[in-house]
C-alpha cells in the first residue's frame, strides 16, 4: 500500500482550533468555545469548507505521483505517460494434441488444415468456457490413414486459449486527426489482439501491424500499433506519424481489430477440451478430432492491480525496453510471463558463486499449476526474448529456487498474573504470530528474515509477554535412495556457526541404518560429520563428510539410508547460522518457514517487568 | 470581586493573599439574524443571557449528524416530526432537550432548567416551553419553540 502525501492539515478539530486561536485574540465576540453558539456554528461552516478543500488538494495532489495514487484510472495515465503499459486481462491457455483415425475412409486427403478459431468448451466448477486455437492446424496422412495435426512450426502441442473472438473495423481518418480507435471492452486480452490494415474498404490485401512493444527498430516503415487501456477501462488504438514513428492508415483505409474478450483467471484448470464442432473430410464425411489434453489451462489473469502498476513501470521505464542490468532482465521478463511467474531474480554471472562471465542467471517461482512442459516452453520463450532485447550477448540460464527452511525455538518469560488467558492460549497465540511474521516476510526472493522483529511481535502479543528470546536454524532436505550409499551436497545462505564442544551445529532428522535409530550431525569441536545412534549416542559410523562453516557447505559422503523414520521421503537437515539475527537470502534462495519443527514455550514467572 | 483573607505564620509565614472568587465572563455572540447596524454597517451581536438563549435555540433546532464531525451533537426535536400524537412521548422530549443542553450548553444552570412539551392538537403542532437560568449573570430565561408542519 504506498503512503500518501500530506500537503495541509486535514484534522477538522485542529482547523476549527487554529480559527478558535485566532479569536481568541480579538474582543469582538467570545462565545466561540461554546458549541451551540452561533459563532461556533459559522465556525464550522468556515472549518469545513477549509477541511474539504484541504482533502481536494490532497487527493490532487496523491493521484499525481505514481507512488501515492489510489486510483486505477490515475495509475493507468501515469504509466503510460513513462511508456509503460498495464497488463490487460490475460486468457487461460492449456495445450492439447488432436489426431483423427480415417483409416475406414476412402477418397481421404492426403492433408487436413483446421483454420485458426477451431473452438472447444472445457468446464471449470460449474461454469463452461470457450478455447480456440490461434493458428491454422495441419496433419498429413501417415500412410495408414491416422493424421496428427500441427501447429505451423511444426509441433504437436497445440495451445488453445479460452475466450470469445471478437472484431472491430475502423475507417481510418485523415492523418492530420491523429486519430484514437477505442475499443470499449474491458475483457479485451491485448496480447491477442491482430491488427490489419487495408488500404481500402474494397480490398482484401492487408498489412498486419505489431504492437510498439515488439518493435526493436523504429522507421517511418515501420507497421506498428499502440494498444493500451484508457483511464475507463476501454482500450484504445494509435497508430505511428507516418514519418519518423512509423506508418500510418492511409485516410479511407479500413482497420481491423481482432481479439479475444476472455474471463482471466476464472477459466484456469480446465481438463477436459471437448470439440464443438466436426471437420469436413470430404463431400459426405465429418469427423471430430480426438483431443487428448497435454496440460491443463492455466496463465489467466485480471487487468493488472495497481500495486503492480506502482511497482513495474518506474523499473520498466528504467530498462527502456532494453536487457542491460539484471534489474532489466527480472522486468522484462514479468512484463511479459507476469501470469506465469510468481516470482523472479537475477544476477549478473559475476556475482555468482562460481562467477561466470557473460552470463546471466536467473531464477524462477512459478505460480502453482503450471506443469514442467509449461515452464520449459516459457523459458524457451524468455531465451528468445532476450535474444532480441538483449543489447550486449549475454546467455541467459536457469536455476531451479533452492528453498531454505527456518526453524524457530521460541522462549518466552509469562506472568499468569497479568492475563486472563491460559499459558497454552498464549503460547498458540504465539505460534500464530510467528507463523504470519514469515507468511508476511519470507518466501520470495531477497526476503531476510530477522529475529529482532520476529521477537517484537512476541513480545506484542500479551501484557504478560514480558520477554522472549528466540534460537535460530536452517534446514535443507534431500531424498535419499534407500540402502545404497549416496553424496548430498548442501548451500546455505549464509554462514554456519564454527564448531564448539557443547553444541551440535549440523544434525539431521532421524533415519534407521542397520536396524538402529540415527542422525547425521557433526562431532563436537569439529567439523567432521557422524552417523550416530540416537539410542547409544555412540557414533556408529565416525566419518560421513564434513561442513564448511565460512562457506555455508555441508557435504555427507557415502551415507547409507535404510528407512526414514516418521514416513515421508525427505530427511531434514539442520544447520545453526552464525549470526542468528538475519539470515538474508541471496541469488535463488528463498526462506521458508518448518512450522513443524519450531516451537514456542513458556517459562513462567511472577516478575512484572 | 475580590476578597482579602489571611494565612497563618505556619503556612508560610504569609500575611496575606488574593484569592479570585469569582470570574466575570461576558457572553457575546454573533447574531445570527446577521443584521447590520445602521450606524456602523457592521452585524448585530447577542450579548449575555440573549447570547445563551440563541445558543440554545440553535441547540433544539440542530439534529443528531447534522453537524460536521460531531454527530451526537443536537437534540434531535425533528425526529418527532410527523409522529403520531397517539405515541407522542413528551417524556422523550424532554430527555433530548435536557441531555443536549447539559452536554452542550454549559452557561445553563441545569438545576433550574424546565422543558414542558405541549401538543396544540388545533394547530397541529408541537410547543416546547424552556425555562433555565443563566449560570454567570443569574437571569432566567424563557424561551419557546414551536415544531409545526408548514403546509
Amino acid at each position: 500500500m504506498a503512503t500518501t502525501i500530506q500537503s495541509s492539515s486535514l484534522d477538522f478539530a485542529s482547523i476549527k482550533n487554529n480559527l478558535k486561536t485566532y479569536l481568541q485574540s480579538k474582543e469582538e465576540f467570545k462565545d466561540y468555545n461554546f458549541e451551540a453558539s452561533g459563532l461556533s456554528n459559522i465556525l464550522d461552516v468556515l472549518a469545513y469548507n477549509t477541511h474539504l478543500n484541504g482533502l481536494t488538494a490532497n487527493f490532487a495532489l496523491n493521484e499525481s505521483f505514481i507512488s501515492t495514487a489510489q486510483l486505477r484510472s490515475s495509475l493507468v495515465q501515469l504509466s503510460e505517460a513513462i511508456g509503460y503499459i498495464p497488463d490487460s486481462k490475460t486468457a487461460s491457455s492449456g495445450i492439447v494434441k488432436m489426431a483423427m483415425n480415417l483409416s475406414n475412409v476412402v477418397d481421404r486427403e492426403n492433408t487436413i488444415s483446421i483454420a485458426t478459431g477451431y473452438k472447444f468448451t472445457a468446464k471449470v466448477d460449474t461454469r463452461n468456457y470457450t478455447f480456440q486455437t490461434q493458428e491454422t492446424l495441419t496433419a498429413t496422412d501417415d500412410g495408414a490413414g491416422y493424421y496428427q495435426f500441427k501447429t505451423l512450426d511444426g509441433d504437436e502441442k497445440i495451445p488453445v486459449k479460452e475466450g470469445q473472438a471478437k472484431v472491430r473495423t475502423f475507417i481510418a481518418g485523415d492523418n492530420e486527426e491523429n486519430a484514437l480507435y477505442i475499443i470499449p471492452d474491458k475483457n479485451m486480452d491485448i496480447n491477442t489482439a491482430i491488427v490489419k490494415v487495408f488500404e481500402n474498404t474494397s480490398t482484401t490485401s492487408f498489412d498486419t501491424y505489431t504492437s510498439i512493444e515488439k518493435a526493436t527498430t523504429i522507421s517511418e516503415q515501420s507497421t506498428l500499433y499502440i494498444l493500451k487501456e484508457m483511464p475507463n477501462g476501454y482500450y484504445e488504438l494509435s497508430f505511428g506519424n507516418g514519418t519518423t514513428l512509423g506508418k500510418t492508415p492511409p485516410a479511407g483505409g479500413k482497420i481491423v481489430v481482432e481479439y479475444l474478450a476472455v474471463n482471466g483467471a476464472a477459466a484456469d484448470n480446465a481438463l477436459v477440451f471437448e470439440p464443438t464442432s466436426t471437420i469436413k473430410i470430404t463431400e459426405n464425411v465429418n469427423r471430430t478430432p480426438v483431443v487428448t489434453t497435454y496440460t491443463k489451462s492455466v496463465g489467466g489473469g485480471e487487468k493488472e492491480s495497481i500495486e503492480s502498476m506502482r511497482k513495474n513501470a518506474p523499473f520498466q521505464y528504467a530498462t527502456q525496453n532494453r536487457m542491460v542490468t539484471f534489474a532489466d532482465y527480472e522486468s522484462l521478463i514479468l512484463r511479459n510471463y507476469s501470469t506465469l511467474i510468481k516470482d523472479i531474480s537475477s544476477w549478473g554471472g559475476e556475482d555468482n558463486l562460481k562467477p561466470e562471465f557473460g552470463v546471466i542467471f536467473s531464477s524462477i517461482v512459478f505460480e502453482n499449476g503450471i506443469s514442467e512442459a509449461r515452464q520449459a516452453v516459457t523459458k524457451t520463450g524468455i531465451q528468445d526474448l532476450a535474444a532480441q532485447l538483449g543489447v550486449a550477448t549475454f546467455d541467459i540460464k536457469f536455476t531451479d529456487p533452492v528453498k531454505t527452511f527456518v526453524e524457530t525455538e521460541i522462549f518466552f518469560r509469562f506472568n499468569p498474573a497479568l492475563t486472563t488467558l491460559s499459558v497454552n492460549t498464549i503460547q498458540e497465540n504465539v505460534r500464530n504470530v510467528v507463523n504470519r511474521y514469515f507468511e508476511d516476510n519470507t518466501g520470495k526472493f531477497n526476503l531476510a528474515f530477522r529475529r529482532s522483529n520476529l521477537l517484537t511481535l512476541v513480545d506484542d502479543v500479551s501484557p504478560a509477554v514480558l520477554s522472549s528470546r528466540a534460537e535460530v536454524k536452517m534446514q535443507q532436505r534431500f531424498a535419499p535412495s534407500l540402502l545404497v550409499e549416496q553424496d548430498h551436497n548442501f548451500k546455505f545462505p549464509v554462514e554456519i556457526a564454527s564448531p564448539d564442544d557443547v553444541n551440535f551445529r549440523i544434525t539431521s532428522s532421524t533415519f534407521t541404518f542397520k536396524g538402529q535409530s540415527c542422525q547425521v550431525r557433526n562431532q563436537l569441536k569439529s567439523n567432521k560429520l557422524q552417523v550416530v545412534n540416537l539410542s547409544t549416542n555412540k557414533p556408529i559410523v565416525d566419518n560421513v563428510g564434513s561442513y564448511n562453516a565460512a562457506a555455508g557447505e555441508v557435504n555427507i559422503v557415502g551415507l547409507q539410508v535404510d528407512a526414514i523414520v516418521g514416513g515421508g521421503n525427505s530427511i531434514k537437515l539442520s544447520v545453526v547460522p552464525a549470526n542468528q539475527s538475519v539470515i538474508r537470502p541471496q541469488r535463488e534462495y528463498i526462506l521458508e518457514h518448518d512450522q513443524a519443527r519450531s516451537t514456542a514455550r513458556a517459562v513462567d514467572t511472577d516478575a512484572d517487568y | 470581586m475580590a476578597i482579602r483573607r489571611a494565612l497563618s505564620r505556619e503556612d508560610g509565614n504569609l500575611d496575606s493573599v488574593t484569592f479570585a472568587t469569582t470570574a466575570n465572563r461576558q457572553n457575546l455572540d454573533i447574531d445570527l439574524a446577521f443584521g447590520a447596524r445602521p450606524t456602523t454597517g457592521d452585524v448585530f451581536k447577542k450579548r449575555e443571557a440573549e447570547a445563551v438563549k440563541q445558543s440554545v435555540r440553535n441547540l433544539l433546532t440542530t439534529g443528531k449528524f447534522e453537524k460536521p464531525f460531531q454527530p451526537n451533537y443536537g437534540a434531535g426535536l425533528y425526529e418527532f416530526l410527523f409522529e403520531l400524537d397517539t405515541v407522542y412521548d413528551g417524556e422523550a422530549i424532554v430527555n433530548n432537550v435536557k441531555e443536549a443542553i447539559r452536554v452542550y450548553e454549559p452557561r445553563v444552570d441545569h438545576k433550574t432548567l424546565e422543558v414542558i412539551p405541549r401538543i396544540l392538537t388545533d394547530h397541529n403542532s408541537l410547543q416546547i416551553d424552556i425555562i433555565f437560568r443563566v449560570i454567570n449573570s443569574g437571569e432566567t430565561v424563557e424561551l419557546t419553540t414551536t415544531l409545526n408542519r408548514l403546509r
